[in-house]
């Protein structure tokens, strides 16, 4: 157990600093002069005076060699100061953290209805495949993973918001603000989970230790919550863990529709501005949460699952 | 017993006897394919008094497991029950209502299986698992559930039961999660304990130990027991009658003592000849000739294609054209051969001078 816990450890430690060198070059790979887009962002659409470039670089210290900016830029951003927005002059880290906050709770908020779904109703569904209930499910599911979200998010919301009146269309200030988004992203991982729920649950109820406890007299329904979930939720939780991280960066499209202020706009804004330093700090925070999220999700496999958890893995 | 006629046992069986616990009559199980649907399971009847150990024998597809799952109603989806009765304490098993039946299984039958490690849930503890039917079928105080396990996993032999309670299954070895299962199937105080192949999968060593423990379970409980199996020392160490199943039906059955002695239907002879292990002149095992001709459902006798004494006497017309009945050789032994039940039948000669 210590053993694998240290070495995941080591592991992640190394992933890191690769991903920082990721995350400090990529962003200049844009081709842009950050001298120049500084100066631009903060004196407007003006010719620009060579030597006040060529002073503005020097002082950021930017004619240095590459290493030398990479170490000093990780220096800061261990201590999470990863400087200032080229275009809000904002101190990034705050603005990525904040950003980082809505995109975590639309994410969970998204998650967890889908989950709330897919659990029962993968379920449900393996108790007898093949059935018209499985037949219409499977239809469903595939039908939900096709429907792309900015088909999906603008439908919502002139049903939700134009029609009925019920939700707001757009922005983030408050718990009624969450639901379309999350019900618009919530769609496919539903799909995905209800899935793999019912491909776990018919696995798992063919065991022979479902026929044991049948023979003890449970009824169908107290095996499957004693002896069917737990064994059958396994895949999902590694699965939630996967959407998760994906989501916390990677819900742009309905992030920008519904004006919300999580990561995906940020990154998307950043990238349109050539904002280099809120693009090295979001990338960098993406990466190490999507690895901080994925470990826990290995550990909670691990505590779901007393095998691997005493260690007798072979 | 005695009126019964000699060769209609199958039809004419008479009303149980009071203490019968079990009783199977005429059981069908089939498994529906496309177009016609194969029976696994022909008119098989068997009974099964209190404190007896029933064994039934038979070679891999012969349809023990089905018979034993058929008893529980636990057959798998694909196999259904298409005619015949199960009838325990004189209850009818074949209609219970679901409710009826969860009372009936771990509460009345019991079973455990062939490979107690996957038939323990591995992210439940054995305690949780062990109590399971001692919950559902005996209502204990929540305060006495943790001594009762660990009196029943100590009943068991399990050393050390108080610690053992939190462990999962993959901590424990072959035996002893097989010992787990047969207190788990206790929990219930079930009367019928239904085992299939409950030592085939342990060392030979822990064998023994295990035959000991459902015997001694037996004796303690006057619990029945119908074991499932293919091996007949296992027969003559605890059961007291057998049953030998050959393609879904019953060939041989009577007192295991003296049907082990003595067989009369050539498969169970040669069942008995093959457990022997011993090498002919030749120097070469005993084996039953062919593959079982996966129920053929012809008119003659199934076991014909493989039968060495049919071979070795001739086939008579008998046995090509029908099949033979379960009809009465001694004062208990029924076996399903034309040799038995016809004296003047040409094996009988070569089958000795007992008939």
């Amino acid at each position: 157990m210590w053993t694998i816990a240290l070495k995941r450890f080591t592991l992640l430690c190394a992933t890191c600093v690769f991903i920082s060198l990721l995350a400090f070059i990529v962003p200049y790979m844009n081709g842009g002069d950050p001298a120049r887009t500084i100066l631009r962002s903060r004196m407007g659409d003006v010719a620009l005076d060579t030597e006040a470039v060529e002073a503005l670089r020097i002082s950021l210290g930017l004619e240095q060699p590459l290493y030398v900016q990479y170490l000093s830029w990780l220096k800061a951003a261990l201590s999470g100061d990863f400087g200032y927005s080229f275009v809000s002059r904002a101190p990034v880290g705050q603005e990525v953290l904040r950003s980082l906050g809505v995109s975590f709770t639309l994410a969970m908020a998204a998650l967890g209805l889908a989950l709330l779904v897919a659990l029962p109703m993968g379920t449900l569904v393996a108790l007898k495949p093949g059935g018209r209930l499985d037949n219409i499910v499977t239809f469903l599911t595939q039908s939900l993973v096709a429907i792309p979200e900015y088909w999906f998010a603008p439908i919502s919301v002139l049903i939700f918001s134009l029609y009925l009146g019920l939700l707001p269309s757009a922005g983030w200030q408050g718990p009624s603000y969450i639901v379309l988004p999350a019900l618009v992203l919530s769609l496919r991982p539903m799909a995905y989970f209800t899935r793999v729920t019912r491909a776990a649950m018919i696995d798992v109820l063919q065991a022979p230790y479902i026929t044991a406890a049948l023979s003890r007299g449970l009824s169908m329904r107290q095996t499957v919550v004693h002896h069917g979930l737990r064994n059958g939720s396994m895949p999902v939780v590694t699965l939630f863990a996967l959407w998760l991280a994906g989501l916390l960066g990677g819900s742009v499209v309905v992030e920008v529709i519904f004006s919300i202020p999580g990561m995906g706009r940020l990154i998307y804004e950043g990238v349109v501005n050539n904002d280099v330093p809120v693009l090295q700090a979001s990338f960098m925070c993406i990466v190490v949460l999507s690895i901080v999220i994925n470990t826990i999700a290995d550990v909670l496999y691990i505590l779901l699952n007393p095998v691997v958890r005493m260690g007798h893995v072979h | 017993m005695d009126k019964r006629l000699p060769d209609t046992a199958d039809d004419a069986r008479p009303e149980p006897a009071r203490d019968v616990l079990l009783d199977i009559r005429n059981l069908h199980v089939s498994v529906p394919g496309k177009g016609s649907s194969k029976t696994i399971i022909d008119g098989l009847s068997l009974q099964l008094r209190s404190g007896e150990i029933v064994a039934l024998v038979g070679e891999s597809g012969s349809g023990k497991s089905m018979t034993a799952l058929s008893l529980m109603r636990l057959l798998p989806s694909a196999a259904s029950i298409t005619g015949g009765q199960v009838l325990f304490r004189g209850r009818d098993v074949l209609g219970m209502s679901p409710a009826e039946l969860n009372h009936l299984r771990g509460g009345h039958i019991a079973m455990i299986f062939q490979q107690p490690q996957g038939m323990l849930d591995p992210t439940s503890r054995v305690g949780v698992q062990v109590a399971e039917a001692l919950w559902k079928h005996r209502r204990p105080d929540r305060s006495s559930v943790k001594e009762r396990v660990i009196k029943l996993l100590a009943d068991v032999g399990i050393p050390a039961p108080a610690s053992r309670i939190d462990c999962y299954a993959h901590e424990l070895s072959g035996g002893m999660a097989q010992r787990v299962m047969i207190a788990a199937a206790m929990s219930g105080e079930p009367q019928l304990l239904i085992a299939d192949e409950p030592t085939t999968a342990l060392d030979v060593t822990v064998q023994v130990q295990i035959l000991k423990l459902l015997d001694e379970q037996r004796r303690k409980r006057n619990l029945a027991i119908l074991l499932i199996t293919h091996d007949l020392s296992i027969v003559s160490a605890i059961a007291d009658r057998v049953a030998v199943m050959y393609a879904g039906r019953i060939v041989e059955e009577g007192p295991a003592r003296e049907i082990l002695k003595q067989p009369r239907h050539p498969y169970t002879r040669a069942l008995v000849q093959c457990s022997l292990l011993k090498a002919d002149a030749n120097g070469r095992l005993y084996s039953i000739p062919a593959a079982p001709t996966a129920l053929a459902t012809g008119q003659g006798c199934r076991f014909l294609p493989r039968c060495p004494t049919a071979a070795a006497n001739g086939i008579s017309a008998h046995c090509l054209e029908q099949e033979p009945q379960l009809s009465i050789y001694d004062a208990s032994c029924m076996a399903r051969c034309w040799a038995v039940a016809c004296n003047d039948h040409p094996a009988m000669a070569a089958s000795g001078t007992h008939a």
